[in-house]
């Protein structure tokens, strides 16, 4: 059996970053950081190596807590909250304003995909077991979001 | 295939995620279609971009809760610290439970995705009034967060 506390040690920040990188604010992302590590402690005795990789599987978990999350905050403080909430793509300062900016502006599957490609280095059938859809979707969230980066890339290049 | 499809295999093989013979159709469409052609020297450019954006550091708290024992053990230690304050602070003496805006703890955020996490106490926090918080794991309370954005 995998050990929780090796894998806390390896991929804590990693999971972190994740949460940063799917829109979530710091202190959100270091408490659900907590709950997905809590719940691999909870749950690792029911880890199937057979059915996925040890990483993926944190993935799911950390999934599983950010839509949990969301689903609330949406219940409680309503659509008008959530509209409030949102910022138009920004930042031509520098690259990487530009760069989170582009990737804060994608959908959310489509992001959630290509973060976990692109930073935390998963592959498709790991990303497809963490968004519990077919390899094929994935390739195909990953895709769009590539032609969505493109064009946000684009228009922050131009406006620079 | 339509050029959205052609760019699958295009961002697929950036992965190296494509299967052989879809390369080399893919090379064939590329050869005829520019637009195609610049969608994959774009993304290959832009995975450089993604790039720049590297790895923010944990925030101090988390970083020196180097194992998950000792986040647990912190969180045992916070909440002894607040029993105690709880009963300093109390008018009169009694064996009430503290209000429930000091413990933190909501009913629907009582009952995480994951119900394993149900009653494990993992997170703490330092309110602004000084009342010490604390929460459930895998219940982080969105009307008590300031919000960046949202998906």
């Amino acid at each position: 059996m995998p050990d929780a506390e090796l894998a806390y040690g390896e991929h804590r920040l990693q999971v972190f970053n994740y949460f940063r990188r799917c829109g979530l604010p710091g202190d959100v992302a270091e408490d659900l950081t907590q709950s997905t590590f809590a719940t691999l402690l909870e749950t690792i005795g029911r880890y199937e190596p057979a059915r996925g990789s040890l990483v993926g599987y944190i993935y799911g978990i950390a999934r599983n807590h950010r839509r949990a999350f969301w689903r609330t905050f949406r219940r409680r403080q309503g659509p008008e909250a959530e509209a409030a909430c949102v910022e138009p793509a920004r930042g031509n300062a520098d690259t990487v304003a530009m760069v989170r900016g582009a990737v804060e502006s994608l959908q959310d599957d489509r992001r959630e995909a290509l973060v976990l490609r692109e930073f935390q280095g998963l592959s498709y059938a790991e990303i497809a077991a963490v968004q519990d859809v077919p390899i094929g979707t994935v390739r195909s969230r990953i895709a769009r979001a590539r032609e969505d980066l493109r064009a946000q890339l684009q228009r922050g290049e131009a406006a620079r | 295939m339509t050029c959205m499809e052609w760019r699958e295999v295009l961002s697929a093989e950036l992965d190296g995620e494509a299967a052989p013979d879809e390369s080399s159709r893919a090379a064939a469409h590329l050869r005829a279609c520019a637009a195609c052609r610049g969608f994959k020297a774009g993304i290959a450019g832009d995975r450089l971009q993604l790039r720049s954006w590297s790895d923010e550091p944990l925030p101090a708290s988390r970083a020196r809760a180097a194992t998950l024992g000792g986040v647990a053990a912190a969180a045992i230690l916070m909440i002894a610290i607040g029993f105690l304050a709880g009963r300093a602070t109390r008018p009169e003496p009694s064996l009430a439970p503290a209000p429930r805006q000091d413990v933190g703890i909501d009913e629907p955020l009582a009952r995480p995705a994951a119900p394993a996490a149900q009653g494990r106490a993992a997170a703490s926090r330092l309110e602004p009034q000084g009342s010490l918080r604390f929460e459930m794991v895998g219940a982080v309370d969105p009307e008590r967060t300031p919000m960046g954005r949202l998906p």
